[in-house]
């Protein structure tokens, strides 16, 4: 064996682990919980690294009429693995909105396409949950806190990766050099069996994999923000306009709340956050119900009284029977420091894993938030991963061994790949007001709004069940 | 392809015509050829790169993981047969792929990898530090020898416990070696009454030509060139019918061996391996039972 170094593994055992998952949010917790809870793979040593402090999840303690701007609308399919895995217990439930009904128009032509669960032979079936982020991550994290003491997952958040590299211990019973060692801002180094990116669009983990991610920027930004209604629509509608700078939309949220994704130009983004809330509201409301030239121009003003009278006087022109119907209820307010943006993204990794190392959700993909498919593909994501680590804790083979490793990326790829592709096409189709490109996407649209099978078929893929 | 099984002459019987006119420990020094066991040597370092060219052979593993264990627990005679606490072992470990995931399998009490590469056996043994399980655990243990040289472990007595093994599994091994049929003659003397033996191997088929060899080898190179030699396949025929001409009955011990199952299996590009079709057309998996 050579010369000796006098040091064992028992003097590192205790940051050595099965699973290392970096990244707090939705994805990371959930694959923690789904180990806990699943019994061929409970018995595994877990830790969770998160550079934010995750008291704000743990300590949640919400005020009714107060919702965050980090929203997500989570299909059937998530929500069933949810509530599998013993999480969808602890989300409040006060704090979902279902919706099962989704009015989808084109902004420069208006053809419209409807999906309805009650229409499409799915009654009361919810097309999805809408809820804010911090309710689920403090269900997965009261789940977590479940497990039996000795047997829980370890917590490190506050806690920043500063590196990470193969292990470079020298011990004479043990090699570790395949083994991933991230170094923590709190002086310790944690060693890897399997090492989980579940570390956003920047993954520390996946630079160290070296594994490449492709895409392009949609040069559009995502505006986000809280707002509350005249009144509290309780037909449970999700509303899109596209519109030439990207689609708006409104998603129903609990108590005549609503979370509005708002896909448009930088400049404009920027332009709608910083303009008087009330201004703002006018033309959140003028984009879901004006003509395109009229919002184009409504664009160009910033005074709040002037923006306010000349949406009035032109609302006032809708037919009576279009309330409801053809646009949402009016928005009356929008809850402060709500409003934020962050730019769009179309990425995609060549590979999910390498040698100990697998990625999963916004590490692995990221998406434009139009079909509100982002969290979902990375519970989709865990979901896979965990039943190939349970096969694998089955068969005795090592859960960091490429083989095995490779069974998810073969499983998610190709599913990612086309629900990517099609929110990518469907981005692009989109964003023009060129003539014959409007006539051609009205005309299929309406076509597919005729014909209830093939809308079947689309929210069969929508909402993963 | 019938055909050619019908007029190609059993490969098990002609060596064990030859095994009767040989003394032991001839069949000893030539249980693998030093053609083969160049062969290994030089796969030795690549042995573990699941991208490299042993890759269908980690593929395999969950395989013939599951064909174990699904056998023993579909077929056990619960009198006779353990279904936890299992001794068993490996004979042509090679780098330790099937032997690592049987010992870290929960069921699994102890297992032991035998080779005849050196240079193989030394990658098992490096690969095993790797894992602080299989260290700590100390349930896997490696030995560079020839089964023939595998003293044969006590059996139950007044006072003694079995010492003979639950399993003893041999795949992708039949076809490597000059004479499979005195090898497998020995691996039936180290089992223990309820216990098993694993083998899979190739049968000697045109197809199995054209996909191991043309396909595998020369054409697509997923698979080592001169991995395989076609005359040393073995037909699943022959294969059972080796167990029930040698070990039904044999005389004087009231042992008994039982061929309790054989599946084909082949490796689907993009899906991995899957039992699937006729187990006499090219690679299978066979499961025999000793009973007394």
């Amino acid at each position: 064996m050579g010369s000796t170094t006098g040091r064992k593994f028992s003097d590192i055992q205790s940051d050595v682990y099965d699973v290392v998952i970096v990244g707090g949010g939705v994805s990371g917790l959930t694959l923690a919980a789904a180990l806990k809870a699943s019994p061929y793979t409970s018995a595994l040593k877990v830790a969770l690294i998160e550079g934010m402090s995750l008291a704000p999840a743990t300590k949640w303690d919400p005020s009714p009429d107060q919702l965050s701007n980090r929203v997500s609308s989570i299909t059937p399919a998530s929500q069933a693995f949810l509530q599998k895995i013993g999480v969808w217990d602890y989300v409040y439930p006060e704090r979902v909105r279902q919706y099962d009904d989704m009015r989808v128009w084109d902004g420069v032509s208006g053809a419209r396409i409807q999906f309805d669960s009650f229409q499409l032979d799915a009654a009361g079936a919810p097309m999805a949950y809408m809820t804010e982020n911090l309710n689920l991550q403090q269900a997965l994290l009261e789940s977590l806190a479940e497990a039996p003491g000795d047997n829980q997952v370890k917590i490190f958040d506050s806690t920043k990766v500063e590196q990470i590299t193969n292990s470079t211990d020298q011990l004479d019973d043990v090699d570790l050099s395949s083994w991933p060692a991230v170094k923590l801002s709190n002086g310790s180094t944690l060693r890897a069996r399997l090492l989980i990116g579940a570390d956003g669009v920047n993954s520390p983990v996946r630079s160290y994999a070296g594994i490449e991610s492709r895409g392009w920027d949609y040069g559009q930004h995502g505006l986000v923000a809280t707002l509350t209604m005249e009144w509290d629509d309780r037909q449970d509608i999700a509303w899109q306009r596209f519109l030439p700078t990207g689609p708006i939309a409104l998603l129903p949220m609990p108590g005549g709340k609503a979370s509005l994704v708002w896909s448009t130009t930088p400049k404009l983004a920027a332009h709608l956050k910083s303009l008087d809330p009330k201004a703002f509201c006018t033309l959140v409301n003028a984009a879901f119900r004006l003509e395109l030239a009229d919002l184009n121009y409504l664009y160009t003003r910033s005074d709040p009284e002037e923006i306010e009278a000349e949406f009035e006087w032109r609302d006032g022109m809708l037919p009576m029977e279009d309330e409801g119907a053809k646009f949402p209820v009016r928005v009356v307010e929008v809850q402060e420091n709500t409003r934020a943006s962050f730019p769009l993204r179309m990425r995609h990794c060549d590979s999910y894993v390498a040698p100990r190392v697998a990625l999963v959700g916004d590490a692995a993909h990221t998406t434009h938030p139009l079909a509100g498919q982002g969290l979902n593909l990375g519970q989709g994501d865990v979901a896979s991963l965990m039943s190939v680590i349970e096969r694998a804790v089955v068969r005795g083979a090592d859960i960091g061994d490429e083989v095995v490793l490779q069974e998810y990326w073969a499983e998610r790829y190709p599913a990612n790949h086309v629900m990517l592709g099609v929110v990518d096409k469907l981005q692009k189709l989109y964003c023009t007001d060129s003539k014959p490109v409007v006539a051609l996407r009205s005309a299929g649209l309406e076509v597919v709004a005729s014909m209830d099978w093939i809308k079947k078929l689309i929210m069969k893929q929508a909402t993963g069940i | 392809m019938l055909g050619t099984i019908k007029h190609s002459s059993s490969r098990l019987c002609q060596t064990t015509l030859r095994l009767t006119s040989r003394s032991h420990s001839t069949a000893s020094s030539s249980a693998f050829s030093p053609d083969e066991l160049a062969h290994f040597n030089a796969l030795a370092s690549s042995w573990w790169d699941a991208n490299g060219p042993s890759r269908l052979l980690h593929k395999m593993n969950p395989l013939r993981t599951s064909f174990i264990f699904d056998t023993i627990d579909a077929y056990a005679l619960p009198s006779k047969t353990r279904l936890s606490g299992l001794k068993m072992l490996d004979v042509g470990c090679g780098g330790g792929i099937l032997t690592e995931a049987l010992a870290r399998n929960p069921r699994v009490e102890s297992v032991t990898g035998l080779d005849m590469s050196e240079q193989v056996l030394e990658i098992a043994k490096k690969h095993k530090r790797q894992d602080p399980k299989l260290v700590m655990e100390q349930k896997l243990d490696y030995k560079l020898c020839s089964l023939f040289d595998l003293p044969v472990p006590e059996a139950a007595a007044e006072g003694k416990d079995e010492q003979r093994y639950d399993v003893v599994t041999m795949f992708e091994v039949l076809e490597h070696v000059p004479d499979p049929s005195a090898l497998l003659e020995t691996a039936t003397k180290l089992v223990r009454p309820g216990g098993w033996i694993f083998a899979s191997t190739v049968n000697r088929t045109a197809a199995a030509y054209l996909t191991t060899i043309f396909v595998g080898e020369d054409l697509l190179r997923m698979v080592p060139k001169g991995t395989h030699s076609w005359s040393k396949y073995i037909n699943e025929k022959e294969l059972r019918e080796w167990f029930i001409e040698h070990k039904t009955s044999v005389p004087g011990t009231g042992e008994h061996w039982d061929v309790v199952t054989s599946k084909g299996c082949i490796y689907i590009p993009f899906v991995g391996w899957e039992f699937c079709g006729p187990r006499d057309l090219g690679n299978y998996f066979l499961a025999a039972r000793r009973l007394s």
